[in-house]
This record gives structure tokens, sequence and C-alpha cells, in this order.
């Protein structure tokens, strides 16, 4: 534990050097993304008949899979700024303030995924934007499909808005430290700025926080879009009223595990161990279990309710959904961060950043092949399962698979641009800590 | 048996997307309007940031799209 | 076409004199077999010919080409002059038409307004139940919507405009019993497996391999010991949930006569349509379709330019070029859909709209090779026309079934205290899903535990793919063939 005090030099470092590793991890993700645009090409001139897909019931296949799968892990992923933003400004959590923009940003990356994969998953994205806007007016009443595309959008530029508005604090006082090549953009970034504005904008993005925290984990993950699946009176499996509470269990694990590892590898990579601290990792970790524990809790729920003595529809998918070995891995690894986190919660000695990277690493690998095999597994064992060709068959295919090694490292490429564009850690944070706060946070931990 | 059109009453999307997930959003820009302190103009700017951001995303996948569909024409 | 136009390359539509149409009988099971029906009348005592012609004209009567009271009326002297009576359950249909005709005729006003016709008498029979249709409500809530700013909702109804897109703004459908809706009756007791209907719906539509809009289901079931068939086309539901979830509005019911369809302009290939079905009819076009779209009959039609012609022109135009891919709003919705977009069993619309000939409108391509397999056990038409052929159909097998039924012999009459329908074995696909299904089956509804196996003729037999997903693996990139 350092016991530096942290200054402005700190967090505009990213901004004043590259060193040898920016590049090395520079050049790697771009030949990923490169290769991954290169199969995604493939797959835009061939058609979708390039995956493993293939028509439910006589067909024998399923016709959502991999990409979806991933598309809600990345909406999941993104929840984790709101989640540090609303604990920072609404719950008054100030320790987690230097983690705060990071998450933030998280949450642009990992919505541009998600949005995305959208993209990859239609048939024809030529027309998506075309088509969508042109029905609008009269789908937005109907489908859930509108209803997911309204709020992933609303929620994307709420978060844009907030970090546009916060960042002008920063960008104003640290003008000095930042590249000038940059000039232009911070110029209209911090357009009609004044130091008078400060308070008017922590209490703007205050309500935005409040909006925010009520309509991202309530009704986005927990709320439009697991009703894509829940509302359908085609497959058991989605059926039923849990689909709610469980995907926004799984926003939650999914956010801090993705936080965590961004503090770790950022701070790993800037020198900021006395800004994001081992306090601030060991309270994520914390949190980090008992978001894990919640989620197994309602996997739970399923469980026993699919086995017990439920309808036969519904019994066939459980059965299948507890026989698969990937299911089992899923909730094994899930089990395993959650014995460490509570472990190291009994006993302070056993916790240490790489661990928790570990698990962090571990529950987002958890969840995605959770949520992959719910979207497959639903559509293998639909109500009508009548055709011998049901239950179908399915497994990522190698372009699926490329899809999410290129959608990480293209957010990982968003990430070391961002870095070198704004400060990632909040000029408030510092002043935080080096007990200069004047930051209108409500209350106090 | 009780009997409960819903969708005679009202399309459930008319009131997921304009009440449930409307009010926090509408509670958010109400507040930087009425909220203490008050600020016309900052408020406006915020606004602008909303809309703006909501038209630009549309736009740049608008084009993106496009682009997918002039390099990779579909077979009709 | 015309059944004189010698050009039609269909081998076995009727037309011209250069195919090899089933012999020209009027029974769908052939020529012999109508020899034979002739031969055992001639072995009784009663006119050979007026059994014939009856029995032709019969036919006409289950295809709903004339009316019940005509066929009695046709036939009445005759048969009352062979037989000495005519107790023919036409009577009833044919006295009321006599009673109407001799009404409207003689009555005078207070007789008109006070009668067993009149006025007085036909407002109390209006029907109570104030709920009003749903295409009303619908119509009445595109009012409100239109005055809470929600404007969409009340544009996209149907406005009487021959340019309207016709969608409809009910994606629940409109479940008042006017207004037409095609659907079917499928007798699967007359079934036999043959799959006639899966390839002659294939050649209709050109469909890539392996996707089978029209598809039977040959299964076991622990109820029942005998050979059971499913034959499983879309059902065109008036509650169609893949309507509700498309985000585009491609997949939409059409106003006019209740079919759903996919709108191949429009359609994004997002799939959510294929997952919300409960039946498993969507098929989507995953790669570059088996036939090109210049192989299309109608494809030389641009569909920008037909929606800007007038509706006679743009009628007109679809029918000179026999267009088979566009239906009469000029809208590309017909046949096999382009790459990345969703397609199912469309009930034919180009025929609907005439633009295959008018003796094709009222038919599909399922039912067409049915017929003409003699097995006629699929009746497509209005099923809110009990004039229709799968309401007379019904209607027909209900009798049947009623007469066959000699356990009730305590003088009960027809219609009066059992319904015929309780003897018939009629049902809906997953009715209790609340689709709304608009095909009825005759026969044994399959059990919870029921399983498809091979049938009497298999689909490999057949040269049709059945598994999809083994012809689609080879063009998985990095693990097939390619």
């Amino acid at each position: 534990m350092s016991s530096r005090t942290p200054n402005t030099d700190d967090i505009v470092r990213p901004m004043q050097s590259t060193a040898k590793w920016y590049y090395v991890v520079f050049g790697a993700a771009s030949i990923l993304a490169l290769v991954w645009f290169g199969l995604w090409s493939i797959q835009l001139s061939r058609g979708l008949a390039v995956t493993n897909l293939a028509d439910w019931g006589s067909a024998g296949g399923v016709t959502w899979g991999l990409y979806i799968g991933a598309f809600i892990w990345w909406v999941g992923i993104a929840h984790g700024g709101i989640i540090l933003s609303a604990a920072v400004r609404l719950f008054g959590m100030k320790r987690y303030l230097p983690v705060a923009r990071l998450a933030e940003l998280l949450t642009i990356g990992a919505l541009s995924m998600a949005g995305f994969y959208i993209v990859i998953h239609v048939g024809r994205p030529d027309r998506i934007v075309t088509s969508v806007v042109q029905a609008y007016p009269v789908t937005v009443h109907q489908s859930p499909l509108v209803w997911d595309v309204t709020v992933i959008t609303m929620y994307m530029v709420m978060t844009l808005t907030y970090l546009g508005l916060t960042i002008r604090y920063d960008l104003a006082r640290l003008r000095d430290d930042l590249p000038n090549i940059l000039e232009p953009v911070y110029k209209v970034a911090t357009i009609g700025y004044s130091e008078a504005e400060d308070e008017v904008i922590e209490r703007i993005v205050w309500w935005l926080a409040l909006g925010v925290i009520v309509m991202a984990p309530l009704l986005l993950h927990g709320g439009v879009i697991p009703w894509l699946f829940a509302l359908l009176p085609s497959m058991p499996g989605w059926q039923g009223a849990i689909q709610g509470p469980q995907f926004l269990t799984i926003a939650l694990t999914s956010a801090i595990a993705g936080v965590i590892i961004l503090a770790l590898a950022l701070r790993r990579a800037y020198d900021w161990h006395h800004i994001l601290t081992d306090d601030v990792i060991r309270g994520l970790t914390l949190w980090l279990g008992l978001f894990s524990l919640l989620f197994l809790w309602l996997q739970l729920q399923q469980v026993i309710t699919g086995v017990y003595a439920a309808p036969l529809d519904q019994r066939s998918f459980a059965a299948a959904k507890v026989t698969n070995p990937y299911y089992q891995f899923a909730i094994g690894v899930v089990l395993l961060s959650l014995a460490y986190i509570f472990a190291q919660a009994v006993k302070a000695h056993l916790f240490s950043p790489m661990r928790s990277l570990a698990a962090s690493l571990l529950v987002l690998a958890g969840t995605l092949t959770e949520k992959i095999l719910f979207v497959f597994e639903g559509l293998e064992y639909p109500t009508f399962d009548m055709y011998y060709n049901t239950p179908g068959h399915y497994f990522p295919s190698p372009i699926e698979i490329g899809s999410l090694v290129g959608t990480i490292a293209l957010c990982t490429l968003f990430f070391l641009v961002i870095v070198k564009v704004v400060p990632v850690i909040e000029l408030h944070a510092i002043e935080e800590l080096r007990g200069e706060g004047h930051s209108h946070v409500e209350g106090d931990d | 048996m009780v009997e409960f059109q819903a969708w005679n009453f009202m399309y459930p999307g008319t009131w997921v997307i304009f009440i449930i997930i409307g009010v926090p959003v509408y509670t958010a820009i109400l507040g930087w309007f009425l909220g203490k302190p008050r600020d016309m103009e900052k408020a406006l700017m915020a606004l602008t940031y909303l809309i703006g951001f909501i038209v630009s995303m549309w736009v740049g996948l608008y084009f993106l799209t496009v682009a997918i569909g002039i390099v990779f024409p579909p077979a009709m | 076409m015309s059944r004189d136009d010698d050009s039609c390359s269909n081998d076995s539509c009727g037309c011209g004199n250069n195919d090899n149409t089933e012999d020209e009988s009027f029974h769908p099971m052939g020529a012999d077999h109508e020899s034979e029906m002739r031969e055992m009348l001639d072995d009784t005592e009663y006119d050979t010919d007026l059994g014939m012609d009856m029995a032709e004209d019969a036919m006409k009567l289950i295809q709903g080409e004339i009316s019940e009271a005509e066929f009695h009326d046709k036939y009445n002297e005759a048969v009352v002059n062979e037989f000495d009576v005519d107790d023919r359950p036409t009577v009833d249909a044919f006295e009321e038409m006599k009673a109407s005709e001799n009404d409207d005729e003689h009555d005078g006003i207070f007789e008109r307004l006070t009668g067993d016709e009149g006025l007085v008498e036909q407002l109390k029979n209006v029907d109570a139940d104030t709920s009003q249709s749903r295409r009303d409500t619908m119509k009445k809530m595109g009012a409100g919507a239109a005055a809470l700013g929600l404007g969409g909702v009340a544009s996209a109804q149907s406005s009487g405009d021959p340019k309207d897109d016709e969608y409809g703004a009910e994606p629940v459908g409109d479940t008042s019993a006017s207004g037409t809706q095609l659907g079917m009756v499928i007798d699967l007791n007359r079934c036999d497996g043959c799959l006639e209907c899966v390839t002659g719906c294939i050649q209709e539509n050109q469909t890539s391999t392996g996707a089978n809009w029209m598809y039977v289901l040959t299964y076991e079931d622990e109820k029942s010991d005998q050979e059971n068939f499913l034959v499983r086309p879309c059902q065109h539901c008036t509650n169609a949930p893949c309507e509700k979830v498309c985000p585009v509005r491609a997949r939409h019911t059409r106003d006019k006569d209740g079919i759903v369809l996919t709108n191949y302009e429009i359609c994004i290939g997002c799939r959510y349509c294929q997952v919300a079905c409960p039946y498993g009819v969507n098929y989507f076009q995953w790669g570059e379709p088996d036939v090109p779209y210049d192989d299309l009959p109608g494809s030389e039609n641009d569909y920008e330019e037909l929606k800007q012609m007038p509706d006679e022109d743009r009628h007109e135009q679809l029918v000179d070029s026999n267009d088979h891919i566009h239906d009469d709003r000029g809208q590309w919705a017909d046949m096999r859909p382009p790459q990345g977009v969703m397609g199912k069993c469309t009930y034919c619309p180009s025929r609907q709209d005439g633009h295959q000939g008018e003796e094709k409108q009222g038919t599909v391509a399922c039912m067409e090779a049915c017929d003409a397999a003699g097995m006629s056990a699929i009746h497509f038409g209005d099923i809110n026309d009990p004039e229709s052929r799968p309401r007379q159909y019904l209607k027909q097998r209900a009798e049947q079934e009623f007469e066959r039924d000699t356990e009730l012999d305590n003088g009960e009459q027809w219609g009066d205290t059992v319904t015929p329908w309780a003897k018939l074995s009629a049902f809906k696909l997953l009715e209790d899903l609340g689709t709304q299904p608009n095909v009825t089956y005759l026969g044994n509804e399959p059990g919870p535990e029921a399983e498809q196996i091979d049938g009497p003729v298999t689909y490999e037999q057949i040269g049709v793919e059945d598994n999809r997903k083994h012809h689609l693996d080879q063009f998985t990139f990095g693990a097939g063939d390619d």
C-alpha cells in the first residue's frame, strides 16, 4: 500500500507519455480486431450460413446463439458505469470515486460492443436503421425488440451526457497538461464553461444518475432485455417472471467484475496504486461476492422449480440445463469465486488483487457461458417439440467465437485511445483523496 | 374467468415505454429544469447534449449500415 | 392463366392441351373411380344419370361453387319424380330461400315492421353483447392514440386509400366474425402422408433446401396405435405473436383477407418472429437462395414502380407478367425470400390476388397438390364465410359423424339438442397459447409425448431435405467443407 499522495500529474500521465507495453497491446488488439473484421466480411458476403445457426423445429438447429448471448453479456458489463456513479453521487460512497469514471467509460465501450453485436446478428444490417426508424411510431407500442433498442439508446446517451458534463470540470483545469493536438476537441467539450456552473452541473448529473439508476438495472437489464425472452409463448425455458431478476443479477456481477479488471489493469499500467487502492478493490470484491450470491440464488430458484414437478415442457428444459457440462462449469466458476470472496471476507489476509482479478475473470466467463446457454438451450427445447429434429443442436462456430475475441479487442482499443484523450480518473477523486474534496456528494461513507 | 384483454385496453409498449421507462427519464430532465439551483442555460445545454448524442449515434449507425450495403450487396 | 393457354410449363395445372393432367373426371379420385360408380348405379333400379349428375354437383357444392339452396332446387323435381320424396338435408336452405323471396315481395308496411322478418323482430334479435369488434376498438384506440400524440398508431390504420399499405395497426388481429379470414380445415384422417403438398409448395415457391414451409409429420403417440399425421402449414394466426414482435413491421397481417405475410423489402432478418412463433413455421434465408431472383416470375417488375402505379394498372401489370412474387399492393411478399430475410408459408397471395389467373384464386399450391393426389385433405378458403370450401367441408363431415353415431337413438334431431360438432374430433394446434390459429384439424390431436417418426413416404424418398441444419453445416466457416 502506497503512502504517496495523489496529484494531478498522476491522472494526466497517460496522455503525456507512451510506454512500450502500450504499443504491444495496441498492436495485438489491432491485429485481433482486423482478423475479426475479416471474418465478419465473410459473413456479410456469404450470409449467416457461415455460423452454426439454423432454423429451430423441423430443421434441427437454433436460430439465436452466441451473438445474442454475447450481446446480453456486454450490456451487463455496461451497467458498471451507473452502479458506480450512483453509488458515489446518490449514496455518497466516496470510496469509489476514483473508479467511477473508468466505470462510465466501460459503459460506453461495452454498450458500443452490444450495439455492434446487433448489427452482426441480423440478416440485413444494411437496412437496420431505415427499417427500424420507419416503423418506430407503430412498433414502439408492441415489439419488445424495439423497447430494447429504445432503452439501450437512452442508457447510452444518458451516460454520454453524464460524461460530457462531468468532464468539463476536469478539462477546464487540466487544459495545460493535455496534448495540444486535441485542443479543438477540448474547446468544444468545454464550450461555455465557467466555474460558476460547477454547482449546477453537479446537480444536473445528480438528477441524471437518479434517472439512470432506476432505468438501467431495473428496466434495461432487468427489464426490456429479459422481456425479449420471458414474454414469448413459444419457449418454456425462457418463460416466466424470474428472468427479470435473474438478468439483473447478471448485470450486477458482470459489471463489477469488469470494473475490477479494468481498474487493476490500468493501475498497473500507470502506477495508480495510491489512487485505485487495494481498499477500493477490496470493496468492489465484496460487492462482487454479494451479487454473485444473488445470481446463484436465482439460478437455484430456476433449477428447483424446473426439476421438482414442473409441467413437461419446462421439465425437459430444466433437465437439459442441469446436466449440461457447460452449465455446470458456469455455476462452478461463480461458486469458486464466491468461495474466495467469502474466505477473504472472513480472513482479510487471504485477499490479494491478483486473486480478485482471477475471481472477476471467472465470473465473466461464467456469466457469458450461462447467457449463451440460456439463449440456445431455450430454443432447443420449444413447447412444440414433436419434431424429430427437436431438441436441436448448436455449438458456436469459429466465426461466432471470433466475434468474442474481436469485440474484446475492440473494447481494449477503445480504452487505449480514450486514455490518451481524457483523464480517466475524475479530478474530484484526486481532490477528495488529498483532502481538498469539495465535491457535492451526498452524505458520508 | 376474468377477461382482461390487455391489448384491447392499450398496447403494452405504450405504457411500458412512455410511462414505466419514461418516468425515470422525465424525472431526470424535469429535475434539470425545476430542481435547485436552477439554471435554464445549463439545463438546456444538458438537453442539447442528450438530443445531440441520440442524433449523432443514429446518423453514424445509418452511414455504417449504408456502407455495409454498398460493400456487401445482399443476394436478392 | 386461361385454360386454353398451351404455353404453361406447369405439368399438372389443367391448362391447355399439352399437359398430362389427371383424366377429366369431376371426381377427385379420377375417371376410373367414376366409371366404377356409374356401374354400381346401373345395378340399381334408379336413374344412373340423375345419380351421376347429382354427384358432380355435390362436388361443386362442397367446393362452394353453388349454394345448398341452388343444389336443392336444381334436382328437386327430378328427385321427387324418382323417389316420391326429397328429404335431402339441403331442404332447409331451400325453404329459407323460398320464404324470404315470398316475404319480400308481398309484405305491406305493417307486415314489414312487425312480422316475423320485420324490423321489430330484427331489433329484438340484435346481440345484446355490447362488446364491439376488435377492429372497431382498434379504430377507436387509434383516435385516442392520435389524441395522445401517438400519431403512428392512428396513421397506420387502413385508411381506405388504395396506396395504403393495408397493414392495419392491430398486431392482435381482428377477431370479429366479419371480414374475410383465410384459413384451412385439414382432415388428418384423409391424409396418407404422401407429401405431395410439401412438393407442391416447394415447386410453387422455389424455396431453398430444407426450408419446408409446408411440412407433414408422421408421429407416434401413446394415445393411439394408428399411423398419425400432422400437416403443418403456417397457422396464419389471428393473434400472431410473430407479428407483434417484429421490430420493423415486415411481418404483418393483410387486412383484406387476414393472411400473415413478410415484407421482403423491409425485413432485417433479426429472426425474432421465428423465435416467437410456437409452431416452428419460419425458415430464414441463411445464405444465397438456391433459385436466383431473375428466375422468379415477376422479378422483372420493380416493386417501387409497382407501388406508384394506380391499382388497376398495377393489377393488369401483375396479371400480364404472371407475377408470383408481388401481391396486389405491389409488395414483394411471395415465393422464397432473399438472403438475410425470413420466409414462411404465405397462403399464396399472388394466387389470391388473381395474378396467376382467376381459376387459381381461392386456391393454394398445397391444396391443389393434395386434390390432384386424390386425398383432398386440405380445404382452404374464407373461414368466416359459411359457404366456403373449408366451412362446407366441416359441416359435411360433422353431419357424417352425427349420422354415424348410432348410440344416439332417442329421437334427437339434427340441430335440435345435439350439435353435430360435438361428434367431430376437431382441434387447433397449441390452442391454449392464445395465438388463435386459423387452421382447424379433424382427427387425433397429438398428445404431449407425441414424437415424429418416419412416414410411409420419407422426405429422402421425395428428394426433400428434412434436416436443414445438416445442409447448412457445409457452409459453416472454419468447420465445414468450404
